[in-house]
């Protein structure tokens, strides 16, 4: 516990004198979130605009996540720690930033696009919690995997989306009938298929990682 | 570097090959250090010394032929990097970080307590650079930084790549020193350098790579310097 202690602070203490991911993840949703309210603002769009402007900021700043780390890699790398462990506190300080990125932008969506996300807010929060670990554990993992591409920025989002496009799938269809009114129950599926999504891609994340980043 | 059969070898490679992208950078390499022994690898560019030092660091698999530390094969991999410090040519510390939070943050990772950080950072003269952050330092007071940074878990073997490059004669000094000191206290001491003259100065066994295949082994004080010279002339051809 010591050891994630140790990385995830550390992450956050460089992302909060840097300002490298969350500011170039949360712009990018600001923007997304006003394009897409300016050419489509019906309630009913507000699903895919929340999910596509997440998605997309993501697959932008969790590019930079192992950029920043590329030269200190080895350092973590030959420290005596299950690399498994060096994924995961990577992910965690993604997951926060992503966290970050959703709350500041729901304020802008509530605006453009319906109210109901501010009735819904405690709902929403389990479907925003459950895609954005997925996106994390994804992220992360293939986010390492370009690291060393010299056109990371542009790999990421196509290695990423198609990945990550059953997770979308699902959680705009979960965030859609929560908007809608209906109870939990009625989303269940949607909602578990995030949950298995999540369980597997961290657990395959974690035992893929440590070839990852093996030259 | 070489012997018989002894046991208390601190690293040992038997037929080490790697190959990238079909191309061998290293062809075959046996080598094997002592407790207290400091070997420098000394080799043109693109000769595979760094190959080679990342392959000892564990931070390479082998594409073939085997590697034991600490003459215990079968021990698991977190124990062994427990034991080994790393000075690669590039820095690992962040930038944004002072000196005192990288050495802090590293020492964490290998259960260092933070009063060890304050005594590496009095035994290497940084204290008063302690709350510098990195990016402000000079090449010199990174890689004394670095240098720390490394021996912060006292290593049985530390690996440094290149580590006199960009240093002046002061810095220098103080790194051969520092590196005589941890060969002393039985540490041993692995580095690749372009200079004779450095591995002259730390007593070092010398080992000549050239085109992946370790050519020449011997006392440095007793090779022929422009025999080494020609040894790297040849490589860079």
């Amino acid at each position: 516990m010591k050891a994630v202690r140790l990385l995830v602070g550390k992450d956050l203490l460089l992302e909060w004198r840097g300002r490298e991911i969350v500011s170039v993840m949360g712009l990018l949703a600001l923007l997304l979130a006003i394009v897409l309210g300016a050419t489509r603002s019906g309630a009913d769009a507000a699903p895919s605009a929340m999910w596509v402007t997440y998605a997309f900021g993501a697959t932008l700043g969790f590019a930079r996540t192992f950029v920043i780390e590329r030269d200190h890699l080895a350092g973590l790398l030959l420290a005596p720690l299950d690399r498994g462990l060096i994924f995961l506190t990577k992910a965690l300080a993604n997951w926060l930033g992503l966290v970050v990125v959703q709350v500041l932008s729901l304020p802008l969506l509530g605006a453009l696009f319906t109210e109901a996300i501010w009735r819904h807010l405690p709902a929403l929060a389990l479907p925003l919690l459950l895609g954005g670990i997925g996106l994390a554990a994804v992220g992360t993992l293939l986010g390492a995997l370009v690291v060393q591409a010299r056109l990371r920025e542009a790999l990421l989002p196509i290695l990423m989306l198609p990945v990550v496009l059953p997770l979308v799938i699902a959680a705009v269809g979960a965030t859609a009938g929560i908007l809608e009114g209906l109870p939990l129950r009625a989303v269940g599926s949607e909602l578990r298929l995030l949950l298995a999504f999540d369980i597997i891609f961290v657990t395959a994340s974690f035992l893929l990682f440590e070839y990852v980043v093996e030259e | 570097m070489s012997g018989g059969n002894l046991p208390g070898w601190v690293v040992e490679a038997h037929r080490l090959v790697k190959v990238f992208d079909y191309r061998p950078v290293l062809r075959g390499i046996d080598l094997r250090v002592r407790p207290g022994e400091t070997l420098a690898i000394l080799g043109a560019n693109g000769s595979g010394k760094t190959t080679l030092l990342r392959l000892i660091s564990t931070l390479l698999a082998p594409t073939r032929g085997s590697l034991t530390w600490f003459g215990d094969p079968s021990a698991p991999p977190q124990a062994t990097r427990r034991r080994i410090g790393l000075v690669p040519h590039e820095s690992l510390l962040y930038d944004s970080l002072t000196v005192r939070e990288n050495l802090v943050f590293y020492g964490g990772l290998y259960a260092v307590a933070p009063s060890r950080v304050e005594s590496v950072l009095d035994e290497h003269a940084l204290a008063p650079l302690a709350a510098r952050r990195v990016r402000v330092l000079s090449r010199g007071q990174r890689q004394q930084v670095n240098l720390a940074r490394a021996l912060l878990h006292a290593p049985d073997l530390l690996i440094l790549d290149e580590p006199y490059t960009g240093l002046d004669v002061g810095a220098a000094g103080r790194l051969t020193s520092t590196l005589r000191a941890c060969a002393a206290r039985g540490c041993a001491v692995i580095l690749t350098t372009h200079d004779p003259a450095g591995a002259e100065a730390l007593d070092a066994s010398v080992a000549i790579l050239l085109d992946g295949r370790l050519t020449g082994v011997g006392a440095a004080m007793g090779l022929n310097r422009s025999m080494l010279c020609d040894w790297l002339r040849e490589g860079r051809r």
